[in-house]
């Protein structure tokens, strides 16, 4: 059992607002393997962006990591100044976007963007370079005859991919990719998808895919983290988690969702609203919304446990 | 004119917002709120707070600040701190009144003109660009020499000036309000233009108006202390801090810098805390300086 | 079951507009651009059932329902709502029309003035058509707030808009646009801004309210799975033309037109074992403002011929209620 390449422990953000210190990270423990590919699910407010966020050391301002690690190959980012992350930035960890108007510069020219930046990293011939950025362009799916297009003529779809030209062209270890179809339409949304998992087997890469939509992290990841209100609380394969869903969170979740495969299918809805990350509940955060809470669940909160080897849930009910 | 003194509190806010335990911008509030309360009381509770009566002479010309005349007198004898107590009287009537009316007449036509559009709304805006293109202190100059004396025409020509500030505002609201989901649905209600003014679009654009209202006033002062300055503001014996400021400023070389130095005090003071009023008021209603 | 009346007709609709274009390109260029967002759209909603207007962004369906809506003028066609035709109606004419028809939007944050409360913004639209007013709007109003469970009245009657969530937000325009009792309900993407663990409360409310009030709905949506869900009738739309009309079952069942097959093939599935056999189209799609000539979808088309390139394919009915529009069939 080789190393993890990333592992995070303990990993707590907070948001120092005006209204009060916002928990969006609430002592999160992840690994991630080489090669594997995580997701990372959950609604609005769960935390999951801003996990991604925190990984790179990205959180905006007023947020700070305020305690836990996260020990990417040996060195732990939070510890690491400044400069020593911008170099592991883009290089060794790369970052997919939800918007690919606001994330590429609007006026450089595609191919040139690619090149600039394997020549910041290093790369001095220019020919290589440019060979290099056509090379990875074909890859996503964008012939060399784009090369010189500046990103609003471009497709939204057709940006996405440049995006992740841009996070693959250093051969990064990590991607981490935050909602990359989200502003994209379904079939556009399909091709991407589909073009990600290709690479994921061209490159070796190990990804983590956040989304709102569990069937699309279905689709991409090996394995999947379920967060609600700033924390993981379920844990473990796909398959499993579909096959079997532990957390009573999850399995809402999964029953909340249309499923065009299903001929009658009742919908169900999951009663209260998420809580505010300010003061979140006592105990377990989802007890308001649980159709099984205890007692024991409003004042204790659950410990992470490991049902099946590789199989973790956040919930009393399992111990 | 007020706009130095709003980069200061700015850079002050700036300050204190990397070490302050409440928002900064309930630090600039809080110093403005004290300082136009302060002038406020003053103007209020004058016939008390002055000791004597600021119009006539009461003592030997040019005494320096003493226990008897606490900033001293001025060059006919009269006591420059009463004169400074009473002086806040009318600047505040004048500042109030000019802000009153300029925003009686900039915030209905920035209102009908956003909403409207059109030729109408071409021709105001060309009409307010103008006016807004001419220096501020000139404009009223002019005006004040037409009108003459007085303090409903003194206020009259300091308010011309803010006219087209509260118009482009209000109509700059007011366009972004227009295309806002919330009016369509309106419309998609059935109500008509009069409720969608008044309901819809009024309340979410008054929200900016006391922030300009505060800039306003301060700028008003300035203003107002400009025009007397030159000469053509209210007539002696009022007391008037830019009048006092201009007799005063004619005996500084001789050393008397006591008239000058308290009138110009007090207009830079005043318009700081209108200034920092409207700015804290701005930032408790729209925070930028925080997430 | 009977065949209800038809409660709409739309024939022929079109809405096309101009492009903004800078002072420059204005002297030079000789004729103007437009935008075709809506061209050329015909269909009839019967009543008391869900029609669905599904597509991607951009396709033309918000436009289609702003146009129902009488929220914007058309270019040209036919609006004909309850036998009346309602297309050219303005003002005075148009009010009572706004008391059968009432619009729910996407965006719960930006559909409620944030400087009214709650229960005056949903008693308003009572007082506007001269239904009630004072007491009784006010006891209309609460009532309406239980109904969609936006319990304890007293207090959401006083709350203004920031102090909901999300889905309250929805309730509340949903209440506010019920309390008229109105025929017809355009419904535009009422749920994609709300969390999936809400939705399905928001859907249910919204077909509760159809069976109480007898509403009929137009459903606009981009999420097919959440159209199967609720729909009677879907019509899926592409760069401004309607491609496929079918009931739900059917348009599942029997997806006709290529770009139908390609879209359900798309749908991402909470099934990780879903072998799916993912329909690719080339390229993206195009700018509506020079569609392509003859059928839209041609470029992209697997199947495309020669004919699809030059000529536009006629709507036809090839079963019960199911219509296509492509040369390939028929």
């Amino acid at each position: 059992m080789s190393a993890p390449l990333l592992d995070i422990r303990g990993l707590k953000v907070y948001y120092f607002a005006r209204r009060g210190t916002v928990r969006a990270v609430d002592n999160v423990s992840l690994k991630l393997t080489k090669g594997e590919s995580l997701g990372l699910v959950g609604e609005s407010g769960c935390g999951k962006s801003t996990l991604g966020l925190a990984i790179l050391r990205l959180v905006p301002e007023p947020g700070r990591i305020v305690a836990g690690s996260v020990i990417f190959d040996g060195l732990d980012l939070t510890k690491l100044s400044e400069e020593d992350m911008r170099r592991i930035r883009g290089s060794r960890i790369a970052m997919v976007f939800q918007d690919p108007m606001t994330s590429l510069n609007p006026l450089m020219k595609i191919g040139e963007q690619l090149t600039e930046t394997l020549m910041v990293h290093g790369e001095a011939d220019k020919e290589v370079a440019k060979e290099k950025a056509i090379s990875i362009l074909s890859d996503v799916g964008i012939g060399p005859e784009r090369f010189n297009d500046y990103p609003h003529q471009l497709s939204g779809g057709m940006r996405q991919r440049v995006m992740i030209a841009m996070a693959l062209i250093l051969k990064p270890d990590l991607v981490i990719a935050d909602e990359p179809t989200t502003a994209l339409d379904v079939v556009t949304q399909a091709q991407i998808i589909d073009l990600m998992k290709d690479l994921k087997e061209k490159y070796k890469m190990s990804l983590i895919f956040i989304s709102h939509d569990i069937s699309l992290v279905s689709e991409v990841a090996d394995r999947m983290a379920v967060m609600y209100a700033g924390q993981v609380v379920e844990l473990g394969d796909v398959l499993s988690i579909f096959d079997e869903p532990l957390h009573p969170y999850t399995k809402a979740l999964l029953e909340a969702i249309p499923n065009i495969e299903l001929a009658d299918q009742k919908l169900v809805y999951i009663p209260g609203s998420p809580p505010d990350l300010v003061s979140p509940p006592p105990g377990c955060r989802f007890h308001p919304r649980c159709p099984f809470a205890t007692d024991k669940c409003k004042v204790e909160e659950p410990e992470m446990i490991e049902v099946r080897p590789g199989r973790w849930v956040k919930c009393f009910r399992y111990g | 004119m007020a706009r130095f003194e709003l980069t200061i509190s700015r850079h002050i806010a700036r300050f204190f917002a990397r070490r302050a335990k409440w928002g900064a911008e309930h630090y600039i509030t809080a110093t403005g709120a004290i300082l136009v309360s302060t002038i406020i009381i003053m103007a209020i509770f004058a016939p008390w707070i002055a000791p004597y009566d600021p119009i006539r002479p009461v003592g030997d010309p040019l005494t320096p600040p003493c226990r008897e005349y606490i900033f001293g007198t001025d060059s006919i004898g009269r006591d420059v701190f009463s004169r400074i107590v009473y002086g806040s009287r009318i600047a505040l009537q004048i500042m109030i009144l000019a802000a009153m009316m300029s925003l009686a007449v900039g915030l209905p036509l920035g209102l009908i003109s956003g909403y409207v559009g059109g030729p109408l709304d071409r021709a105001l805006s060309l009409i307010m660009d103008s006016l807004y293109a001419f220096p501020g202190l000139i404009l009223a100059i002019a005006i004040a020499y037409a009108l003459g004396p007085g303090v409903i025409n003194i206020s009259a020509s300091i308010a011309v000036i803010y006219i087209p500030t509260y118009f482009r505002m209000i109509r700059a609201e007011v366009l972004s309000v227009r295309e806002s989901l919330y009016v369509e649905a309106a419309k998609g209600l059935g109500a008509d233009t009069k409720t969608i003014l008044f309901k819809y679009v009024l309340p979410n654009v008054l929200p900016s108006v006391p922030v300009v209202f505060s800039l306003n006033a301060a700028d008003a002062i300035l203003t107002e202390a400009g025009l007397s300055f030159l000469g053509l503001g209210l007539p002696a014996p009022t007391p008037d801090w830019g009048f006092d400021l201009r007799s005063g400023y004619l005996y500084m070389p001789a050393g008397y810098w006591w008239i000058a130095t308290f009138s110009g005090l007090m207009i830079v003071l005043s318009t700081l805390g209108f200034s920092l009023l409207g700015e804290g008021i701005n930032e408790i209603l729209n925070p930028r300086l925080e997430r | 079951m009977s065949v209800s009346e038809v409660i709409l007709e739309v024939k022929d609709l079109r809405k096309y507009f101009p492009v903004q274009r800078s002072f420059l390109e204005r002297l030079l260029a000789r004729r103007l651009d437009y935008v075709r967002a809506v061209d050329g759209v015909s269909f009839s909603v019967r009543r008391g059932g869900v029609f669905t207007l599904a597509g991607e962004t951009g396709c033309g369906k918000t436009t289609t329902g702003r146009l129902v809506a009488r929220l914007i003028e058309p270019t040209s066609g036919k609006i004909v709502f309850e036998g009346r035709e309602i297309t050219h109606l303005k003002g005075k004419e148009l009010k009572p029309i706004r008391r059968k028809i009432q619009m729910i939007f996407q965006d719960p944050y930006a559909s409620l003035n944030p400087r009214m409360r709650i229960g005056d913004a949903i008693g308003h639209p009572l007082e506007i058509h001269g239904i009630a007013t004072g007491k009784e709007k006010e006891e209309l109003t609460k009532e309406m707030l239980k109904r969609v469970g936006l319990t304890p009245v007293e207090k959401f009657y006083k709350a203004y808009p920031h102090q909901l969530s999300g889905g309250e937000r929805q309730r509340a325009v949903i209440a506010r646009a019920m309390i008229l009792k109105p025929d017809f309900v355009i419904a535009d993407e009422p749920v994609s801004m709300i969390d999936v663990s809400l939705r399905a409360r928001i859907l249910e409310l919204m077909m509760e309210l159809k069976e109480e009030l007898g509403v009929t709905y137009l459903f606009i949506t981009h999420d097919l799975a959440v159209a199967k869900y609720v729909s009677d009738v879907i019509a899926i739309m592409y760069l401004g033309k309607l491609v496929e009309i079918a009931p739900t079952g059917e348009l599942f069942s029997d997806p006709t037109h290529p770009y139908t097959q390609a879209l359900l093939s798309a749908i991402p599935v909470p099934n990780p074992r879903a072998k799916r056999a993912r329909i690719a189209l080339r390229g993206e799609v195009p700018s509506p403002i020079n569609p392509p000539p003859g059928c839209r979808f041609h470029p992209r088309c697997p199947f495309a011929t020669d004919k699809c390139k030059v000529e536009e394919p006629e709507m036809i009915e090839i079963g019960r209620g199911h219509y296509v529009a492509c040369h390939l069939i028929g």
